[in-house]
């Protein structure tokens, strides 16, 4: 085998590896989603409660033109008792540890939906955490 | 750089772009990973297909920066300007993995070719990945060090899919040196590829 060829399948194989001890680690690290409960700022927040209490509402992404319905987050940081929400910023956390940090003004365009996913009127799909299981408040 | 690979650029740019903007949009309702497929699979067969023909550098940089440019028309998907970038880091990277290959058979021996196909597509994908997670924050909201702590892991392990797709691709790609369209009559060949070129805008526009 010539050098470079011997090189390359290296290399190769060290990505392989990396690649797999990183999906490994994400999936040990994923944190346990809890039926029916979200965590804000430390607070279990129970979410048949919240979606039987508020109405659903339809926001339309003007990003990408898609429409998603869910309970204002809004009515989620209040529910959670967080005082003087306006001066905080939010950081989303999916199961697998995925988060994004917003402000309050873009908390003011999200939706949650029923499937657990966030979503934001002016906001690219990035910032869509899927499968939330805790909002953390900053600042 | 001859009329020939001026006009390749165009073209392959412009499918390249179009493909971006329609089957990203169609493999991302489907829950397919979009990222994974349109690099491994697109991005890094034609950048393959053209170093291989052509066998001139800096070609595929100019591939992406029209694939970037059509991109930025569509206004259907994410943070644009993010993508745009994304496609044109992915041109970059192609550059500098593939600066003393102008045939992937250089490589060596079928596995050693998958070998060169993995490395390529898992660090396009890595460079284009890395640059919309840092970009879209910094542009909509703000970047907080703590969101991207864990990129390189997110980034290592999403890129696993890209690499294989890639190392599978490019073999293949390798073997289609016969189909050979720098040999194609001029005649034809630029009526043809700005033909194909406005229909590819035109397609990845309205999208």
């Amino acid at each position: 085998m010539r050098g470079k060829e011997k090189r390359i399948l290296i290399a190769s194989i060290l990505l392989i590896i990396l690649g797999l001890l990183s999906n490994l680690y994400i999936n040990l690290a994923k944190e346990e989603k809890r039926e029916g409960i979200i965590e804000i700022d430390g607070k279990e927040i129970y979410l048949k409660d919240i979606f039987n209490r508020y109405e659903l509402v339809e926001i339309r992404n003007n990003i990408t033109g898609k429409v998603y319905v869910g309970i204002p987050l809004e009515h989620l940081i209040m529910g959670a008792g967080i005082k003087d929400p306006e001066n905080h910023e939010y950081t989303i956390v999916g199961s697998d540890g995925y988060k994004k940090t917003v402000t309050w003004d873009n908390i003011l365009q999200g939706v949650l939906t029923k499937e657990r996913r966030v979503a934001f009127k002016a906001l690219p799909k990035a910032f869509m955490v899927k499968d939330v299981v805790r909002i953390e408040v900053v600042g | 750089m001859k009329g020939k690979e001026i006009a390749s650029i165009v073209l392959f740019g412009s499918v390249w772009g179009m493909l971006e903007c329609i089957l990203g949009d169609l493999l991302r309702s489907w829950d397919l990973p979009a990222g994974a497929i349109l690099t491994g699979v697109v991005a890094v067969s034609l950048m393959t297909y053209t170093r291989m023909i052509f066998r001139k550098r800096g070609m595929q940089f100019g591939m992406s920066l029209v694939a970037g440019a059509l991109r930025l028309t569509n206004p259907f998907t994410g943070c644009l300007l993010c993508s745009a970038i994304a496609i044109i880091a992915e041109g970059a990277i192609f550059e500098a993995v593939w600066y003393r290959i102008t045939d992937p058979r250089s490589a060596g021996k079928p596995v050693a070719i998958m070998g060169l196909g993995l490395i390529t597509s898992y660090l396009c994908y890595i460079g284009g990945y890395t640059v919309t997670q840092v970009l879209t924050p910094l542009l909509f909201s703000s970047l907080h060090t703590e969101d991207i702590l864990l990129l390189p892991v997110y980034t290592l392990a999403k890129g696993l899919p890209a690499g294989l797709l890639g190392s599978v691709f490019v073999l293949l790609t390798s073997s289609a040196r016969r189909l050979d369209i720098s040999r194609v009559k001029s005649r034809i060949y630029y009526p043809a590829t700005l033909a194909l070129s406005a229909l590819c805008w035109i397609v990845g526009m309205m999208g």
